[in-house]
């Protein structure tokens, strides 16, 4: 639809402002008598603090106050579970806070008179370590006698999957049917290895933040994360302090992906202001940002699939195993998605899913856009186009075969709560994009032939894969969004603000806000401005992630809009209204089926890669990737094709270029010139946006989340077409130039 | 990064004194483009720096009675697009074209890329296969040097204290086609893993060749026996025995980006498309 807003691309409200550059990110803010913050990571992935002297630190002019884990009221945080501790050292009253688990832990914070001297005097601190051993790979973090690298824990109802039973952070089963009883039914078994690299999320402003005491007494910190609400709560734990005594503000964000779900500068930042009651700076370095905030989740895979002869799957056995690192930020949620994404959005009578989520010395795994389903559509997506090749089916047929019809159970024993049309629809939209025809035998592939002027050493391929993501948070959790709506004027509305504490990390959710609040109502968008994401005025709109702002905040806005509106002709002036929307009730899956009905939205997409590969250098190159997307109504279609876009130029980053070296717990590629993110010029030269739009019954114009949904099968694509002009499946990627030649030579 | 003083001198009496300053470590500084990160990272920790954009002729490119003279300063997206560069030495060219990505090119000189002397660096292998002279002055006078011998080790130059890289000659080839090819990761902004410059003489009848490898030696090399290969003749086995030469002649490293062994491999690949477009231009 087009409304008088809502379908439209209007400009951002912010392009101006970032064009110029007059845009101020955490960073670039400054405040009179500012002291600066530099912090002392520990650079050792697993040790025991005996001592941290600062003695000699302290004496450097300027240097005005070191704070280490004893003078952190309660020294530990994290947004699922407080594993991690503020500071590491001793000191503390509880277990294990001494202890460095991963190179990004924090031992100190300097805070000094200038930056210079700030570093100057992290490098003076002193710190006595006891080695202790290191465990970097989860399977022998899970061997019998391994150390256990954390204190044994409780357990919380909200959270079943998060056992704590030695290393193994979180656990997740899907038993369905009887995998076994079907095996010799089969017309085709596919079993296959795999190993999916972690991810970097490289957003362009590294951690920031100025912390200060505003007029009424507060310790308030302006940084950027992904929900504000979320970073007030635990900077309150931290510091022992009731809520309303922290404020939390997001001024202009320079990208999340993720990577900003979880603390970074936020708690030390409040604890130096709280103590000292001066404003404070910290600006992380790239190299810091690099080992300081988590990672895409490793992870290892076996899968054995069945196919009966018609195409139509009778089992899916996959056993996967990823990477928590240090502590478990989200792993639990992120592999809660994995679980329920590793089987695709098919009909299998038959599942067995084991998936564990394991403690490492490593950098911690933790949320990155698709949040666990870009791991698992990988597995679920290359079984499916093996599946296809093992019976000579097209792999389209057979995806058309199997995905699911409005009411067929998933293998959770329930629907997806739409009609899931968005499944087909962009897969077909994909594959005639690709070239693929429909006959009386059903879709066939396009044939790929080299074309005049290919050198003898390149080969062409063209391949596919859909995916499908759940758009909120789930498993149980009351999904809400709080949303706030002024209106000013005497005969007329002259002016509305709306308040919501949505994260604008550069999607442009505040244009969006703008323009369905003006369309909710009726309004002038020119009347309607959107205030600051700030807990001092706003409630709590959520996370900016699960690809849910939209979703979630335009609902809040409708329910907001209608009660302002209806207190308005009843004649209040002026109208001040808020509103909480609360999404479709969801439960937690059974810990040992499964079972359960976990989400109450989900987005649907298809890629497709046309890919060209130079087999003497192993170097791959993209003519054309599509991504069709079916988001339900778009509401700003040109910031929308922009996050398609991303978000597929992101997952071409992850399966070619990004290779992320961990080693002994250190992080090799430290720097952006050995961690590869893809520059303009490595943009495929077409980038095909298929935007389709099947209504979501509960999204607000029918809008269903989408920011996730272009990364999820980028990777499971570009297999798929490297098969197609190789003969080779790569079951481990990044497709590096030195992979791909590898495999060549048959060295897979 | 540690605090530094910047002087820009406008003429080479005064540079010579500042880069003599007792009791200072001073460096010359041209586009920034490696000095910046490696002060960053503390790599070096100069007191001083010396901008040399401003002496006299540091950013000229002109030809003379010798050939073609390239002041040190000149820009690497000025050299890619400068006529008398691509007419005199489209190789030089083309390395300079491939440098980091357009931001670098459009700040980063020829005598940084020379000085910071990277065995990766894109100008080298051209330079080496151009037989360019490396042109130095100091307060004792100008000398010059050919550019095999001016690099000497990785960040190690021929480079006395208080000299200055004043710029490049490139001598006059007429009828010489070259080629620059280089393998990395990605399509911008990143480390060479092979560089392969050739360049076809006329001599006689046929030509004289020169083949040169960057970043995969301590410095790069020229690589004679593929040059004596092609020189009887460039069918398809010579440029087969000219390549596995190349491949004997380097030794590349194992890192993070790459393994030595894919590198060598490469060399063999990059070597023979490189002399297939030469040969491309000749005909």
């Amino acid at each position: 639809m087009k409304g008088n807003y809502v379908g439209r691309s209007e400009i951002r409200i912010d392009a101006q402002s970032k064009v110029t550059g007059e845009a101020r990110y955490p960073g670039d803010f400054n405040m009179v008598g500012q002291l600066h913050m530099k912090v002392l990571f520990a650079r050792r992935p697993h040790a025991r603090v005996l001592s941290v002297d600062t003695r000699q630190a302290l004496q450097l002019p300027g240097c005005v106050a070191i704070f280490t884990a004893e003078d952190v009221p309660v020294n530990e945080y994290g947004l699922q579970y407080p594993d991690q501790p503020v500071l590491c050292g001793p000191g503390g009253p509880k277990a294990g806070t001494d202890v460095v688990r991963f190179v990004g832990d924090n031992v100190a914070v300097v805070v000094a008179e200038s930056e210079t001297v700030a570093s100057a005097a992290r490098d003076l601190i002193k710190v006595e370590y006891e080695d202790l051993p290191l465990l970097t790979e989860p399977l022998a973090a899970l061997a019998d006698g391994a150390r256990h690298l954390h204190p044994p824990y409780p357990g919380i109802d909200i959270h079943p999957e998060l056992v704590f039973e030695g290393n193994i952070a979180s656990r997740h089963r899907i038993r369905r049917g009887d995998v076994d009883s079907v095996w010799e039914q089969a017309a085709a078994i596919v079993e296959s290895e795999y190993e999916i690299p972690g991810q970097e999320h490289v957003f362009l402003q590294p951690e920031a933040g100025l912390s200060y005491i505003d007029a009424a007494g507060r310790v308030t910190v302006v940084t950027s994360s992904q929900w504000a609400h979320e970073d007030q709560q635990q900077i309150a734990h931290a510091l022992d302090l009731p809520i309303e005594k922290i404020r939390v503000i997001y001024p202009a964000i320079g990208g999340a992906f993720g990577g900003k779900e979880d603390m970074s500068v936020q708690i030390v930042l409040a604890l130096a202001t709280y103590k000292l009651q001066r404003p404070v700076k910290l600006v992380w370095t790239r190299e810091e940002s690099l080992i300081g905030h988590h990672k895409r989740h490793r992870a290892w895979a076996h899968a054995r699939w069945a196919v009966d002869a018609g195409g139509q799957l009778l089992a899916a056995e996959t056993k996967v195993i990823a990477d928590a690192g240090a502590y478990v930020y989200t792993t639990n949620k992120v592999l809660g998605n994995l679980v329920l994404t590793v089987n695709g959005p098919y009909k299998i009578p038959h599942v067995k899913t084991d998936v564990l989520g394991v403690y490492t010395n490593n950098i911690p795994g933790g949320a990155f856009r698709g949040f666990g389903a870009p791991q698992g559509n990988f597995i679920a997506e290359s079984q499916m186009n093996k599946l296809a090749e093992a019976l000579g089916m097209d792999p389209v047929e057979i995806r058309l075969r199997n995905i699911v019809q409005a009411g067929d159970p998933m293998p959770w024993g329930k629907p997806l709560p739409d009609d899931a049309r968005g499944l087909a629809d962009t897969l077909i939209a994909v594959a005639e994009s690709l070239g693929w025809e429909e006959d009386a035998a059903g879709w066939q592939a396009p044939q790929i032939n080299p074309r005049p002027g290919d050198p003898a050493y390149l080969q062409r391929g063209v391949g596919l894969a859909l995916g499908v993501k759940n758009v909120g948070f789930s498993f149980g959790y009351q999904e809400n969004a709080w949303a706030g709506i002024e209106l000013q004027g005497e005969t007329e509305i002259e002016a509305a603000s709306v308040y919501a504490a949505s994260s604008d990390v550069g999607q442009g959710t505040r244009t969006v806000i703008r323009q369905m609040a003006a369309e909710a109502l009726g309004l002038p968008l020119e009347k309607v401005t959107v205030a600051p994401t700030d807990t001092a005025i706003t409630g709590s709109s959520g996370s900016c992630s699960a690809s849910r702002m939209t979703f979630m905040i335009g609902n809040a806005i409708q329910g907001a809009a209608t009660k302002a509106l209806q207190r308005w002709q009843a004649g209040a002036r002026p109208v001040k209204v808020e509103f909480t929307y609360l999404a479709p009730q969801t439960t937690q899956i059974d810990t040992e089926t499964g079972y359960g009905d976990p989400n109450f939205s989900y987005g649907y997409v298809t890629i497709g890669a046309e890919l060209l590969v130079d087999t003497e250098l192993g170097r791959l190159s993209f003519p054309k990737l599509v991504c069709a997307n079916d988001v339900g109504q778009a509401i700003n279609p040109r910031l929308l094709a922009g996050q398609i876009e991303g978000g597929v130029i992101q997952g071409l980053g992850w399966a070619t270029t990004e290779e992320l070296v961990q080693k002994e717990g250190e992080l090799l590629t430290n720097t952006l010139s050995t961690y590869l993110i893809p520059t303009t010029a490595d943009i495929p030269a077409e980038v095909e946006v298929i935007i389709i739009e099947n209504p979501e019954p509960n999204g607000p114009w029918g809008a269903r989340g989408m920011g996730e949904m272009p990364f999820i099968p980028v990777a499971a694509a570009i297999q798929h077409a490297l098969r197609a002009a190789t003969g080779l499946w790569y079951n481990k990627f990044p497709f590096t130039l030195e992979r791909v030649l590898r495999g060549l030579k048959g060295e897979l | 990064m540690r605090q530094f003083d910047y002087y820009q001198p406008k003429n080479f009496a005064e540079a010579f004194e500042l880069l003599l300053l007792p009791g200072k470590v001073v460096m010359p500084l041209a586009g920034t483009t490696d000095i910046i990160p490696m002060a960053r990272e503390e790599r070096i920790a100069p007191d001083v720096v010396v901008d040399i954009k401003s002496l006299p002729g540091m950013r000229e490119i002109k030809e003379t009675e010798d050939g073609l003279l390239i002041g040190a300063a000149v820009r690497m997206s000025e050299l890619a697009s400068s006529p008398l560069v691509r007419e005199y030495a489209a190789v030089l060219a083309e390395g300079a074209a491939t440098v980091g990505h357009v931001q670098v090119r459009n700040r980063a000189t020829l005598g940084g890329n020379m000085c910071t002397a990277s065995p990766a660096g894109d100008t080298f292998p051209a330079l080496l296969v151009l037989e360019a002279e490396a042109l130095l002055r100091s307060v004792d006078g100008e000398r010059s040097v050919p550019v095999s011998e001016f690099f000497q080790g990785p960040r190690r130059t021929a480079l006395k204290k208080g000299e200055l890289l004043v710029g490049v000659m490139l001598p006059k080839l007429a009828g010489a086609q070259g080629h620059y090819a280089k393998l990395s990761r990605r399509k911008a902004a990143d480390l060479t893993l092979v560089g392969v410059a050739a360049l076809a003489v006329p001599a006689g009848k046929g030509y004289d060749w020169r083949l040169a490898l960057g970043a995969v030696a301590p410095t790069p090399v020229r690589v004679p026996e593929a040059e004596k290969i092609l020189a009887q003749g460039y069918d398809a086995t010579a440029i087969e025995k000219a390549a596995l030469a190349a491949h004997a002649a380097c030794s590349p490293l194992d890192d993070i980006r790459s393994s030595a062994e894919y590198r060598r491999e490469m060399v063999v690949n990059i070597t023979q498309r490189v002399i297939g477009q030469v040969i491309e231009k000749l005909v």
